[in-house]
């Protein structure tokens, strides 16, 4: 055995926890070897050195201190304890905070489409008329419980939403427009008694009316211009494009265009024009929207850009359309020509595949701003509209601003 | 009234359902052992009294982990080497590590010979600085075993290594301290 062995064993050999054969070896290496001798006198001394150290008391008062400490501790939970315990109190509320939410959220999923439903209109009451009272023009979907008028039915508890949208398609029948005289005398009160700047439908607005556009808030101001261009284009003819051209706002559109007029009689220049071009948009959304779920999948309405000197800047040809049918594109260029010509909205519908409808509207980026894109489809008929890969689109052009004729003060004002 | 006769065990069972003046007990037991251990690996009077309320505290706070399955000691060494481990390091960081020269050594026979007393604390003040020289490993594993002549197989748990490698560890170590000593050593091994 070498020194180097003993030398690594010497400490265990020290330590006495070294097995009889292997002391006795060690010994007799140690006996003959003065080297590993004061190896072993070395860490012998540094053993004895170390606990020969004294033993040091701690500060006075040092468990009182440690445990005025613990105590501070115990009655000051830790923040895992705070979120967590005791678990008895804090596992059954967060598991009834977390049913809740699921329940809320559960509850507001499928309330969620009917907000999207495309009956956002505005229903004038027609058999309930009091042509001292424009407060009778309310939201559909928020008259009966809200709306402040005679009838009885509206005194009656609020109808369910469903019932509701049904009778606001009854309204809209012919056998409840309203006659011309009607009309006239409902515009009077209307002149004469509602304020310029506060509207009802401003004041009485339902959740599903605020999903509606922001355009739709202007109509009841600029809608005059609207409703003087649609009566304009009734006698010029309108473009017919697969049966589905822009109708004649209703009547109760143009009374309530005739509420407009009287606002945007004090306005300015600028802002009379804006209101005009809102009131393009909005005279074609009442019939646009309540038709849209039976006859397109989608509706876009599509401001044109400037026309230019030459007016050939934002031309599309029809050949450079490939989301819709040469015929399609030609008869959308013939409505952009009315548009521009008459200053009034043109509509027509064009079918595409769903694959093609993003291209559609970059095709249609190029001929204005998309101002309005929405969809009429709802869960009924989502099934019916994802068997078929075609979509009916309908378009609404509206013409550029500067198209628009400015709202002309009533001879009779 | 505390049962200072209970065992460890027992009062560590109380301290977990609730007795706070159990924990008392184990703090008089243990104060002096854990206070020593940090103080020789901090070499710092006060840094040691200060961590080695940390450890107590800890102990208190975390008693619910223990399961009883070591010794008490055993896991309040453990605890406390954890904590002075961590305090030796900033201390060398920041250079702040120094020998107390105050006089808090206490020396059993210092009132018999007023030389021998002052050799006796020359020696140990040496002694300190040559542990407070070494690796942290190597210091924390004499002072278990040589300054708290704590058992192979408790060592092992504490340091969380198998028994061969603390006796490897352990002469290592011992090596290097003595090393760390050698000017001072006569050649027959003694010190100075």
């Amino acid at each position: 055995m070498n020194c180097a062995e003993v030398q690594k064993d010497l400490s265990d050999f020290l330590e006495k926890s070294v097995d009889n054969e292997r002391a006795r070896t060690i010994e007799d290496h140690l006996a003959v070897c003065s080297l590993c001798n004061e190896e072993l006198a070395g860490l012998a001394e540094c053993q004895r050195l170390v606990s020969s150290l004294p033993m040091v008391e701690p500060p006075l008062g040092f468990t009182s201190r440690v445990m005025a400490r613990v105590r501070e501790a115990e009655h000051s939970p830790s923040l895992w304890e705070r979120l967590f315990l005791p678990l008895r109190i804090k596992i059954p509320l967060q598991a009834a905070a977390m049913v809740l939410i699921a329940v809320l959220a559960a509850y507001l999923y499928q309330k969620e489409p009917l907000q999207h439903e495309p009956l956002v209109t505005f229903q004038y009451e027609n058999s309930n008329r009091d042509s001292n009272k424009p407060d009778n023009f309310v939201p559909s979907s928020a008259q009966a419980p809200t709306a402040p008028s005679k009838s009885k039915e509206l005194s009656q508890k609020p109808k369910p939403r469903l019932q509701q949208f049904s009778d606001s398609v009854q309204l809209k029948g012919p056998e409840s427009s309203p006659k011309p005289d009607e009309q006239d005398k409902s515009l009077a009160g209307v002149q004469s008694n509602a304020p310029e700047t506060t509207r009802p439908q401003d004041q009485v607005r339902s959740p599903a009316t605020l999903s509606s556009t922001p355009l739709q808030e202007k109509s009841s101001v600029a809608s005059e211009a609207a409703s003087r261009r649609q009566e304009q284009s009734s006698s010029s003819g309108e473009l017919q494009t697969k049966g589905a051209l822009a109708p004649a706002p209703p009547p109760e559109r143009r009374i309530l265009s005739k509420d407009a007029a009287s606002a945007a009689k004090s306005s300015f220049y600028p802002e009379a024009r804006e209101r005009s071009a809102a009131a393009s948009l909005d005279s074609v959304r009442p019939s646009t929207v309540m038709n849209m779920a039976a006859t397109s999948d989608h509706e876009l309405a599509i401001r044109l850009k400037e026309p230019l000197r030459d007016d050939k800047l934002g031309e599309v040809p029809a050949e450079r359309r490939s989301s819709i049918s040469p015929e399609e594109s030609k008869i959308l260029d013939q409505a952009r020509e009315r548009a521009v010509q008459t200053g009034q909205a043109q509509s027509v519908v064009v079918t595409t595949s769903r694959s093609q409808y993003e291209l559609l509207k970059k095709e249609l980026a190029d001929l204005g701003n998309i101002e309005v894109e929405s969809s009429a489809s709802d869960r009924k008929n989502e099934a019916a509209a994802k068997s078929s890969d075609q979509l009916r689109i309908k378009l609404t052009i509206l013409p550029p601003l500067s198209s628009i004729p400015l709202p002309s003060q009533p001879a009779s004002r | 009234m505390l049962a200072e006769g209970i065992g460890d065990a027992e009062c560590v069972r109380r301290v977990q359902e609730g007795d706070t003046d159990s924990f008392e007990i184990l703090v008089r037991r243990h104060e002096k052992a854990v206070f020593n251990l940090i103080y020789r690996l901090l070499g710092n009077y006060d840094e040691a009294a200060e961590i080695a309320q940390e450890v107590f505290l800890s102990a208190f706070k975390s008693i619910h982990q223990f399961r009883g399955e070591a010794n008490f000691s055993t896991w309040l060494y453990r605890i406390g080497l954890n904590h002075a481990s961590t305090r030796r390091k900033s201390l060398h960081s920041s250079q702040q590590r120094h020998i107390p020269l105050d006089g808090t050594e206490v020396i059993a026979d210092a009132a018999v010979d007023p030389v021998k007393n002052l050799e006796h604390k020359e020696i140990q003040q040496r002694v300190q600085q040559a542990l407070n020289s070494l690796d942290p490993e190597d210091a924390r594993i004499i002072l278990l075993r040589d300054l708290q002549d704590v058992p192979y197989e408790d060592v092992a748990e504490i340091l969380d290594i198998p028994v061969g490698t603390v006796k490897s560890r352990l002469h290592r170590a011992r090596q290097a301290l003595k090393i760390s000593l050698a000017p001072y050593f006569h050649a027959d091994g003694k010190l100075l």
